[in-house]
């Protein structure tokens, strides 16, 4: 059977051919789709298990004769009984690492045996594994890849500044991720089966970081894993954004009201002090915006096509002038009176864009460009 | 001495009055050497100081008494004649086809010109043509031509991939008028570690002195005698020592690179250094994790390989120190693999003996002989079943699944306690002056005999009580660690 060359689609980001066929499509062309569904495909994808440089200060100390950490992955109970826990996938893929069919009584034995004995040195560099995958039919392929999308979306939802959460989350990933692995052998076979096991037991081993946010949380972790078509994916929505970024940056600059609605946004999304930061001059703001521009895209992307951002960022100045006050135990704001403007953000742009409430807002508004 | 005596009289146990006094004219006038006594003592009677009974219970060849904090030695490692690409020029897909030279980057300049190189197929040989000096990915380029005159012939991509090893062959000359080359000379290396201090206090008031528990103390003979110290004074001592030999195990080292101890005492400002413990060094110099079971050919290709990694001979006394799991892994490896050979018979013929009319079901492997001829032999470290790291792991509920012993005991480490050139590998470090030192704080409450002779009318606190203050300082000093290791059992 002739197989697909997807090189250019490796990872799974290839644009999957629709299914179902438009109004006017040509019918022959459809047909070559159901045609391509049915036969084999190759998934290629590598990924790379990289050294966490997460050195004890005894080996820096004597880094000249220690030299660089030389690090084993070696087995563990997690991993040796999951791996070890689906008889179809065991019995699909073992005979062939082992030398033993399933019927013989050693069989089980040498498995664990084989899973116990994983040792998988890396040295100063970094180590590709090939995980590629031959389905039989690319249906099946896209099936696959349509729920590692959509467990990959789930996880992408994780709060990335709670560390809590990640963890929580990388393990529910994990389990779904296992359990997706260990159904694909019903569908085809790895390309490099002793290489496509090491990577499925670097997801079950501890030692290995699933998600670089957690390196620095956790001194166990010597070796982090990378889905090279996954970060280029990534790398790619994260050029995007830029692009996008500078483009909305240039727009920005000539609206002198929108520059500084963005650019209050920006110190408040920081933390920073409002007060202390609404006293640069125009120089300093614009440099401000241009590192936050290259570091936060996304962000800064957002805070442009927000509609509320100008009533926001009024709302926000007025706070830290004092015209306004927050709650410091919920986000509730009132005038410096104590009248009430809204429990939250939504609630106070909506009470200032009351017409009932248009003479307050100008005498703010006025106020404001006193300072 | 004797008013001591008298004011307590009456209300102190006889049994362990005279030594009592004897001991405490020793704290005072000596408290280096009875700690060192007790020591030995300790680890003679309680295998839960192995540690410390393997260094400073050896006498004066098992510690180095040294005058500032932080101290250095050399090292010398085995020589190599080996290095790892950096970079080729993947476009060059028949490297050294028709006799044509190329250029590799290697990470170090080990490679010496006119020298052989045998590429990681073991087949491929090349000799180095030209050393062109720094590349541009961190290494050293050299320009390299095949050996093999078949002019079809060239180096497989994969020899030249990043990371992969080459090794030196002999370098090969001309007949004639061919030019000199040079030689790799290893110097020492120069390692570092450095002490930490530690402080005891123990307070007593109101007339808890007066209340002696005593119990028997085994002798070095082996016979008993009558106790010297009350119940609380043995706890202090064991609490000490306990504290004292997993510290010499869990102690990270604690100074950066620019030789700043971020650890301060809040109270005074003062840096805290941590040394390097046993766990830390054989952690850096081999570690590996085992899973469900653990296998003969894992133990082979772990312990067995880092023994095997030295060509020193002469006594080698190398233990692997066990926590009851790692015991229980070892001894199941190894009958698995006896019945995988198929000495079932012989193996139950051992397990099962007759006992007084009865049998008896039981004995296990605790001692391997590797093809080398090099033997593990299994040492127990109590401190991995009931330590503090022990205690944690079943507190938190970190247990091996089947076994139920803490995680921490199914671990292993290879200790090379070796004697190289008169000099043993591991040693305790002290700081000369400071290495034991002991006082008396005293208020009003009666002191036991054993803190030593305070004059009596006079008071150091007008609180009423007293306290007794230990400080000690140490450090681990492993000259080669190369043959230590950390095998574990890991979730």
């Amino acid at each position: 059977m002739p197989l697909n060359n997807p090189t250019t689609q490796a990872g799974g980001v290839a644009s999957s051919p629709k299914v179902e066929t438009p109004q006017g499509t040509n019918l022959n062309s459809a047909a070559t789709f159901d045609e391509d569904l049915n036969k084999e495909y190759v998934d290629n994808r590598k990924v790379t298990i990289s050294l966490v440089h997460n050195y004890s200060n005894y080996r820096r100390a004597n880094m000249k004769v220690l030299g660089q950490r030389k690090e084993t992955i070696g087995s563990s109970i997690r991993s040796c009984q999951v791996l070890s826990s689906n008889a179809e996938e065991v019995n699909a893929y073992f005979p062939a690492l082992i030398g033993l069919s399933p019927n013989n009584p050693d069989f089980i034995t040498r498995v664990k045996a084989w899973l116990s004995n994983i040792q998988f040195t890396i040295n100063e560099n970094d180590v590709s594994l090939d995980i590629s995958f031959v389905y039989n039919k690319k249906s099946d392929y896209l099936e696959i890849q349509k729920k590692e999308e959509a467990i990959n979306r789930e996880y992408d939802k994780v709060d990335r500044a709670n560390t809590a959460a990640i963890k929580e989350a990388l393990k529910k990933k994990i389990d779904a991720l296992n359990t997706l692995e260990s159904s694909k052998h019903k569908y085809g076979h790895p390309v490099n089966l002793e290489e496509y096991l090491m990577y499925r037991h670097c997801l079950l081993y501890n030692d290995v970081a699933k998600d670089i946010a957690l390196i620095n949380s956790d001194p166990s972790l010597r070796f982090y894993i990378k889905d090279e078509a996954r970060e280029a994916e990534k790398q790619k929505k994260l050029t995007e954004q830029k692009t996008k970024a500078m483009k909305n940056f240039v727009e920005l600059n000539g609206t002198t009201s929108k520059f500084n609605a963005v650019y209050v946004a920006m110190c408040v999304s920081r933390n920073d002090n409002l007060a202390e930061a609404l006293l640069k001059d125009h120089n300093e703001k614009v440099a401000a915006l241009i590192e936050f521009v290259n570091t936060n895209p996304d962000k800064f992307n957002r805070f442009v096509e927000d509609k509320n951002i100008q009533i926001k960022a009024f709302i926000e100045t007025l706070v830290t002038r004092g015209e306004l006050v927050r709650s410091e135990f919920n986000q509730q704001i009132s005038t410096a009176d104590g009248t009430f403007v809204g429990a939250n953000m939504n609630e106070a742009i909506a009470w200032f864009e009351n017409p009932e409430h248009k003479d307050v807002r100008e005498a703010y508004e006025n106020k404001i460009k006193l300072f | 001495m004797y008013k001591l005596r008298e004011v307590s009289r009456g209300n102190y146990d006889d049994r362990g009055y005279s030594n009592e006094e004897t001991i405490a004219h020793l704290m005072l006038t000596h408290p280096e050497e009875i700690n060192n006594t007790l020591t030995y003592t300790y680890g003679m009677d309680d295998d839960r100081f192995p540690l410390t009974f393997l260094t400073e219970g050896q006498g004066s060849a098992g510690v180095v008494d040294i005058n500032t904090e932080q101290w250095t030695w050399k090292t010398m490692g085995r020589s190599k004649f080996n290095d790892y690409v950096v970079w080729f020029n993947t476009s060059n897909t028949t490297p050294g086809k028709g006799g044509a030279m190329f250029d590799v980057e290697f990470a170090t300049h080990w490679l010496i010109e006119q020298y052989g190189l045998i590429a990681p197929d073991g087949k491929t040989q090349v000799r180095i043509m030209k050393d062109l000096g720094e590349g541009t990915h961190g290494g050293f380029v050299y320009r390299l031509k095949l050996t093999n005159p078949n002019p079809n012939a060239f180096v497989a991509a994969d020899n030249l991939a990043k990371g992969k090893y080459w090794s030196m062959t002999a370098p090969t000359i001309s007949a004639s008028y061919s030019k000199g080359n040079r030689m790799n000379v290893m110097g020492p290396g120069k390692m570092t570690s450095q002490l930490e201090y530690h402080r005891y206090s123990w307070e007593i008031a109101g007339n808890i002195s007066n209340t002696v528990v005593t119990y028997e103390f085994k002798t070095k003979s082996g016979g008993t005698t009558n106790l010297w110290i009350n119940e609380e004074q043995r706890q202090h001592d064991i609490h000490m020592r306990i504290m004292d030999e997993e510290r010499l195990w869990l102690a990270e080292y604690n100074r950066t690179e620019n030789g700043e101890v971020t650890l301060v005492d809040p109270d005074n400002g003062q840096p805290i250094p941590h040394t390097s413990g046993m766990m830390e060094i054989c952690r850096e110099a081999n570690y590996d994790t085992y899973g469900e079971r653990l296998t003969l050919n894992k133990i082979e290709r772990t312990i067995g390989d880092v023994l095997d990694k030295d060509t020193d001979t002469g006594s080698m006394e190398v233990v692997l120190g066990v926590g009851k799991g790692f015991a229980q892994d070892f001894d199941q490896a190894i009958r698995d693999d006896a019945k995988a050979e198929g000495f079932v018979t012989p193996l139950g013929d051992k397990m099962i003996e007759d006992w007084e009319g009865g049998l008896s079901y039981g004995k296990y492997f605790r001692r391997y002989k590797t093809v080398d001829g090099h033997i593990i032999t299994l040492k127990n470290l109590p401190f991995l079943n009931h330590g503090t790291l022990a205690d944690n792991d079943k507190s938190n509920g970190n247990v091996h699944p089947r076994t139920g012993l803490p995680m921490c005991s199914h671990q292993a480490f290879l200790l090379d306690m070796s004697t190289y050139n008169g000099v043993r590998n591991v040693r305790k470090v002290r700081l000369k002056g400071q290495v034991y030192l002991s006082g008396v704080l005293k208020g009003l409450t009666p002191i036991p005999a054993s803190w030593g002779g305070v004059p009596q009318n006079s008071l150091g606190t007008e609180i009423d009580m007293s306290r007794y203050e230990i400080k000690n300082t140490f450090g681990l000093q492993v000259n080669n660690s190369t043959k230590m290791m950390q095998l574990k059992c890991v979730l």
